[in-house]
This record gives C-alpha cells, structure tokens and sequence, in this order.
C-alpha cells in the first residue's frame, strides 16, 4: 500500500489535497482511539507531503534556472530603465517598516545571532582538526604544529573569540580528557594557552590539571633518557617565537576583561583566580625556561658519573690500544 | 457544571470559561485577569497566593516561592516556613485559587479543568500537573499544548482556512517557539524550540546592569533588597518604554539617588544580546519544520514580554511579516484553552478538533565506536518533533565476541556523546553467547512514545524471540490514588487566608515593600500611612476600612509613581488637601 492508497487519493502533489485527505481520514482513526492506524496514517501523510515539497522546490529551482537566464539577458539590455525603477521603488519599505531607523542595528544583531550559531560549527572543525593532528604520531609532538592553532596570526579573525567561547573550552577539556600523549613542552605550552586564549572558571568549569599531566610526562621522560630531547631541540624558531608570545603574555591583559565582562563578574573571577595565579605563574615560568634555554641540561650527578666514565673508557683504551700497539710492533 | 480552562503559567495564571458563544476570561477578587504563580505564608502560617505573595518576594523570600513552574516533574522541593511543598504542591495551591475565582464568577461548582501545558513538557512534567488538578479538587482529562491553544484562539470563526502559524511565546522566563500546521479539523505542531532561561527577566536585568554602569556603581555595594528594587524599577522603565519614546528611573542606593534616562535606540543598545539569543531558536524551529520564512502565514504572539515594541519590531524584520497580536498577548493561550473547554463541555466531538501532541526531543540508545577507546556515541531512534504516537524500531549486534549480555541505556538529548545526554533508564538483555569468535547477536530495540507521553521500550533477541519490556516511570513523583487523596486532605488543614481581605492584606504588603526601598522622610511616611491604615482596620467598620483603603492607595500610588525629588512636595500636598477638605 502506498503513501497515497492510506490516504485514499489519488497520486498527487497538490499540498491542500494531501492536507484534506489526511483531516478527513484522521476522524475515522483517531491517535487516542486507533493510535496504531494513526501511525500508519501519519507517516503516510508525512510521505506524500514530502513528496509534494520536492516537486515543488524542483519546479521552483527549474523555473528560476529558466528566469534567472532571461532575466539576465533582459537587465544586459534595459540596465537603465531598471536602475530608475530600483530608485522609485526604493523609499517605499522604508515607510512601511517601523523599524527603519534601526535596520542596520537589527541587521547587525541578526548576523551575531547567527554566527553565536556558527562558533558551534567553527569548534567542531577545530576539533577535528586537533584530532588529525593528534592521529600522527611524528606530528603530534611538534610544538609548532600546535602554536599554529593557537598563536597569532590567524587565518580568521574570530578566532580569539572561537578560543574564549564556552563551547571551545569544554570541547578542548573533552579532548585533553581523551588524548594525552604530548611531551613536557606541548603540555606546557597547553598550560599557557590556558588562560591566557580562555578562561575556564568565567564559565564556572574547572581548570585543567595541566600541572598533573606535566609531572607525569616529565617523570617519564627523565625514565626514558636523553634521546627524545634531541629528536626535539633543534627548533631554531621556536626561539624566536619564544620571545613573542613570553611579551605577549605579559602585555595583554586576561581575555575576559577584553571580551566585554561585567564589572562585576570580572572582580568575582579575580578573587577567585587569586588562588590558582600562583600556580599557573610557575607553569608559564618553567614553559618560558624551558623555551629560552632551548637544550635541557643534564642532572649534575649524571654529568659527573659521565665524566668519570669518559675518563676509565678512555685510561682502559689506551691502556688497550698500548698493549695491542706493543704486541704488533713487538 | 461548567468547566473552565486554565492556563498555569511560569509567572502568570489565568482561567477562562465558554460562555455564550464566547470565551471569557475570569478577573480575580482584585479585579484583574492575571494572577501571579506564586506562593507565599505568612506569619500565622497562612497560604497567600498572587500579587500579595509576589509583594512579598523581596521582603520574604524565605516564605515565597515562584517560577516553580520549572520544576514540575522533579524531586524538587521548596521550603516555605518550615514547610516542604513539591512544585506540584504549590501549583495546586493557584489552582485552588483559580477554582475559586471562577467559582465566585459562575456561581455555580467547578469540578473539571483543562490545563494547558508548554509543547515540550514530557509525560513526567504533564502528570505533575494532572495531580497538581487533582489536589487542587478539579479534574484534569485533558492536557493541551499552549501553542496550540494560541493557534485555536486565532483560528476561532475561520476553521476553513489553510494556515502556517510561527507562535512566538516570549513570557518572563522562558521562551518557546513552535511552528504550528493548521488546516481543517487538525492543528498539527509541526516543531518546537526554545531557550529555557531567556525571558523578559534577561531585559530586566540587563537594563538595571546598564543603569548601574552608568553611574559608576557595582553590584558588590548593593544589599540584596537594593538590587532588586533596581531590577523592579528596571522593569518599570522597560513597561514605559513601549508607550513611550523616552523615560527614566530613579533609584535611591545608600542614601544617595542615581538617575538613568534610556530611549527607544538605547533600549535596544542594552538588550541587543537578548535578541542575539532570540535568533538561535527560531533558525532551529524553522530548519526542523522543514518551512521558509515565506511559508509562514501568520507570526503570533504570545507572552507579557512579546508586547514590547523593540521584539516586534526585531521579529518583524527577521519574518518580513507583520506579527499578530489582535489578542493580548498574556490571555491568548488562556482564550485557547476556554475555548478547547468549551468544545468538551458541548461535547461536541472533542475528538473532531484533532489537537496533534509531538516528542520535543530525541530518543536514542548508547552504542560503542569502532574504536573502543572513544566515549560511546548515542544513536537516535526517535528524531524529536515527530507526532504522537510513534513506534520507531532499529537492530542493533553485539559488541564483543563471546557477549552473554547486552545493555540497553535509555537516553533523551540531541548530543552526540552519549554522556551528555539525559539518561532515562537501563534495560539488561542477556543474549545466547556465540559459538565462535566471530558470531555476534542482533537484537530490536523497539521504542513506543504514545499519546499519553508514555515511553515503552521492547527489546526483541532476534535469534530466540524473546522480548524484554521496560515502561519508563520515575516513581519518586509517581503518586498512586491513595497518596493523592492523602495529601489533598493534607494541604486541606493548611488555611488558606480568607480572599475577602485579599485587596487589604496586598496594601499592607505593598506597603511594606515601599517602606524597605525608600529611606528618610518617604520612609517615615510610610510608616505613618501603614500605621494610619492598620488603625482603620482594627475598627472593623467596613466603611472606615474602605475609605481608609482608598486614601493609602492614592497615596502609594504618589509615591511610587512620582520622581523621587518631588515625592514629598507631593505628599504634602495631597495632605494639605486633605486636611483644606475636612475643615
């Protein structure tokens, strides 16, 4: 049984038809009396109203296919007849809308409230993106694939704003909650950012504990040795870069005083960042140490034992080499 | 034995009843259409409804409850006075109230009721108010969706129209959008969005933030009753506003007056957030219907806040199409409904007048990703905005080899992750374990949202044919027959204060409220009218009482609608009046 037998007509795309038949039929079944046949009838009327819709929209798109063309040609020929008619026509909306005064203060609202619509969007691809970085395990561990997203400057303007947003900030704790295999500097790095590009408790979330993460992969990078340092070092432009964003975090004020915070919510967050600044300092601090001393010195005693080591290697060797010299040369 | 129809709103109610071939609407013992949803007791321990409790939100707010209206269907409870009430509690005690309005009106006995519920409310939040009915004494068989009331009000007398209606409900707190098909027999909600924290209580609060701003105040200095007189007056001045182009408030904070002067360019300069806000749910009501601005026919509006000019303006420029509002905006869902309430009571086929109920959100159960590392994903079954009632199946295979047990979670949300979304209930499916490594288990999940908002869950293992079933209740709220009755008799021996002292008892509270925002000379003033009033009272001398009544209202009057500088050059005025007359 197809969607048009249910509603006992035949096959149509005329909207009012379909409407009626299902009214009418939707007497004889009733949801509180025949909910099951109602269902049928419902989806029925659902089928032929979204078949009609297509046909509609079809023949509108192919109608403005055909007038868009004609038009075209008619506005090559006549562009002076129709710009004098534009300027007749033009006072007339103005007089009708009460609003005119404030159409561009309206049209400026309208567009904010659909891009708030678009920051959603814009996270989602941020996230996406971070994700496919994060899936390349050579990449990932590139500090300067991440200051990409992050520093200036940026491909689009709004993104400092994308950044400040609350959807951003509990997108990006949802992904540190699931991807943490960063090195010290990356998680160092993430900690800067933090605070700086957004501010979790404006939002009342809870800060990242960067600083738990930090400790974890330091631990473990000291148990693995010096051999990762050196697959990350020689990154002549993170020093130069370094400069930039240590001033930068100094100079700009904390973004949510930028973005347009009450007075009052800004004093209330201050206190209560009062107590998490001492901690975030010494995160940035060891970041910017990190930074400018580029190559990571060795632990003293490591040193002193490698030392003594180069010094019997070498005393063995030679005591070696002597007795093999001495034995060739007799 | 009539029955009335009542709109139970979150900051206002109203009833209204079908009489001769019309709706009428049902003025309280004050006189007024609108009663406030709000509940206080006072100080004997007394049940205070409307304007006198909502005069005593900010002098008692530990006695007052309001806008409980968002708690309906949940565990909520408020304490007033050393009493505990569920919200289903309090709405009784407006309905009761309402009953007896209509009462006093009709003179005769109200025992059935239909109440109009938000399109969005689950079968949880709609049985809420079906026993909030019962305790109040009414008989609730019907629960109709206010944009639907709305649309049958406008439609009353042009049935054979085909229209499209977009009904803007934009009250105190809340605002609903829902896009509404009627044609014929049918009104047919076709989708429903809206913000439930975005209200004329947002305006209000940004207008006083604007004024604060203006004169280098911080809302740290301010007390608690401060800050809401300046929400109050903010209000005042927003309600001015929308008749005219220009107007001012005044505010006396720690002994000295600040003054804020805002025009209509202004006004939209504060609240132009709020109408960002008013954008998102209104492009998703639109793309879920699957209509154009240019098939919409008619733009109605709905709500005390929808009556400002600035939102009809906006909505005027975002639609291209003049919105309606022949009927007030704050009684329209409440003609709605009388006029539903009279279709039942000609019962003239209430069943001709098809009135389509829809699930406002989605329905989904939690799968796991390939990567069995990644959060659970949540896959819909039911897609929100589709009719009732609706049956939706879908196969869903076990995960992991050798699996003895599947578990079906129950979750309502639109988001991906299966963790943000609300979860309803678990059903465990123990499952024939495969033979091999690679043999996995199918099973059905069937999911029944019925007319009644009642979600049932099926879970058929195809290979055996068992069926396992699951009926989602929350029994905490779920109250059986007994305990209705038992807590009825309950709120019973609460005493509810006598009504024919209503109008006197809200000038001793107005009173009082004006004795807290005012300081000096005003509040000295005050003191003396309250005690002048109080003295009238206790001579028991109904004509005493109402000329005293008269006088201290013209007096308040002066003081609350006169600037501040020349309150008291009024006062004394009037008093020399007064005293010229008697002599």
């Amino acid at each position: 049984m197809n969607c048009y037998e249910v509603l006992g007509i035949e096959e149509t795309y005329e909207i009012k038809r379909i409407k009626k038949a299902y009214a009418a039929k939707s007497r004889e079944y009733h949801p509180e009396d025949h909910p099951e046949e109602f269902q049928v009838l419902h989806a029925a009327y659902e089928e032929a109203l979204g078949r009609a819709k297509w046909m509609k929209a079809k023949a509108e798109m192919d109608a403005e296919k055909e007038d868009g063309g004609a038009e075209q040609e008619v506005s090559e020929v006549t562009s002076g007849e129709n710009a004098a008619e534009e300027v007749g026509r033009e006072p007339e909306p103005e007089e009708e809308n009460a609003y005119g005064q404030w159409e561009e203060q309206f049209e400026q609202i309208a567009d904010a409230g659909g891009r708030n619509a678009g920051i959603n969007w814009m996270v989602r691809r941020l996230m996406e993106e971070f994700h496919i970085l994060y899936m390349n395990e050579t990449l990932r561990s590139k500090l300067y694939k991440w200051r990409d997203f992050f520093d200036e400057p940026f491909d689009n303007p709004r993104m400092p704003e994308v950044f400040a947003s609350r959807e951003f900030v509990e997108a990006w704790y949802h992904f540190l909650g699931s991807h943490h295999i960063f090195t010290t500097q990356i998680w160092q790095y993430f900690a800067s950012v933090d605070g700086y590009r957004f501010n979790s408790e404006q939002y009342g979330i809870p800060r990242f504990p960067y600083h738990l993460y930090i400790e974890q992969v330091q631990s473990m990078e000291r148990a693995i040795g010096w051999e990762r340092e050196d697959a990350e070092c020689p990154d002549a432009g993170s020093a130069r870069y370094d400069g930039q964003s240590a001033s930068q975090t100094e100079n700009n004020p904390p973004i949510h005083s930028v973005n347009g915070w009450t007075e009052q919510n800004r004093r209330r967050t201050d206190e209560q960042e009062a107590g998490n600044a001492e901690e975030t300092r010494e995160e940035r601090n060891a970041y910017r140490f990190v930074k400018k001393s580029g190559r990571r010195k060795l632990p003293k005693p490591l040193k002193v034992a490698l030392y003594l080591l180069t010094c019997i290697l070498g005393t063995v060797g030679g005591t070696i080499l002597g007795l093999i010299l001495g034995l060739i040369f007799g | 034995m009539a029955i009335v129809g009542i709109d139970l709103g979150t900051t206002n109610s109203l009833v209204s009843v079908w009489q001769e071939e019309k709706c009428t609407l049902i003025p309280n013992n004050l006189g007024e259409y609108l009663t406030p949803s709000v509940v206080g007791v006072d100080d004997n321990g007394e049940i205070l409804v409307g304007r006198t409790a909502k005069e005593r939100l900010i002098s008692h707010p530990e006695y007052t409850a309001a806008s409980f209206k968002r708690f309906m269907g949940t565990d909520k409870t408020f304490s007033l006075g050393g009493r505990v009430f569920s919200p289903s509690d309090l709405s009784s005690f407006v309905l009761k109230q309402l009953k007896t309005d209509a009462e006093r009106f009709l003179g005769e006995t109200v025992e059935e009721a239909v109440i109009s519920v938000p399109a969005y409310f689950n079968d949880l939040q709609r049985n809420a108010t079906k026993i909030a009915g019962e305790l109040a004494g009414l008989r609730v068989d019907r629960i109709v969706n206010e944009p639907s009331a709305a649309a049958l009000a406008y439609r009353f007398g042009k049935m054979q129209e085909d229209k499209t209606y977009l009904i803007f409900d934009f009250g105190g707190g809340t605002l609903d959008i829902s896009i509404v098909d009627a044609f014929d027999n049918v009104i047919e909600i076709t989708s429903v969005a809206g913000d439930n924290h975005l209200g004329g209580d947002d305006l209000n609060r940004v207008i006083a933030e604007k004024f604060l701003a203006v004169n280098y105040l911080d809302i740290s200095q301010l007390t608690k009753e401060e800050w809401a007189s300046v929400l109050k007056a903010a209000e005042k001045l927003k309600q001015r506003l929308s008749e005219q182009d220009r107007a001012d408030m005044e505010m006396n904070v720690g002994g000295r007056l600040y003054r804020m002067e805002l025009d209509a360019k202004g006004l939209l300069e504060v609240s132009s957030r709020v109408l960002e806000s008013i954008g998102v749910p209104l492009q998703s009501a639109l793309s879920d219907s699957g209509y154009g601005w240019d098939e919409i026919d008619e733009l109605i509006l709905v709500g005390g806040s929808s009556k400002m000019p600035l939102i009809q303006n906006y909505l005027q420029f975002l639609s291209g199409k003049k919105p309606l509002c022949s009927i007030d905006p704050d009684v329209a869902v409440a003609v709605g409904v009388g006029m539903y309430a009279g279709i039942k009571e000609r019962m003239e086929a209430v069943k001709d007048m098809m009135l389509t109920d829809i699930c406002p959100f989605t329905l989904g159960t939690e799968v796991v990703q390939e990567d069995r590392n990644a959060p659970e994903i949540m896959a819909p079954i039911i897609e929100r905005n589709s009719v009732l009632p609706i049956s939706r199946v879908s196969r869903y295979f076990t995960a992991n080899p050798f699996q003895s047990q599947c578990t079906v979670t129950i979750l309502q949300g639109e988001h991906r992750i299966a963790k943000q979304n609300l979860c309803l209930g678990k059903l465990e499916v123990p499952v024939p374990v495969g033979k091999s490594e690679k043999d996995r288990e199918a099973i059905d999940v069937r999911y029944t949202y019925d007319i009644n908002g009642i979600l049932e869950i099926d879970v058929t293992v195809v290979s055996t044919q068992e069926t396992f079933s699951k009926v989602i209740v929350n029994k905490s709220i779920q109250l059986s027959e007994e305990e209705i009755e038992k807590r009825r008799e309950e709120l019973q021996k609460l005493k509810i204060h006598p009504r024919d002292q209503e109008k006197n008892r809200l000038l001793l509270a107005r009173g009082d409220r004006l004795f807290e925002e005012n300081t000096g000379e005003i509040r000295k003033y005050v003191g003396k009218f309250l005690e002048e009033f109080t003295a009238a009272l206790s001579t028991q001398d109904a004509r005493t009482i109402e000329k005293s009544y008269v006088r201290t209202q013209e007096l308040m009057d002066i003081i609350e609608n006169s600037p501040k500088n020349s309150v008291v050059v009024r006062l004394e005025k009037y008093l020399y009046d007064e005293w010229r007359k008697n002599q």
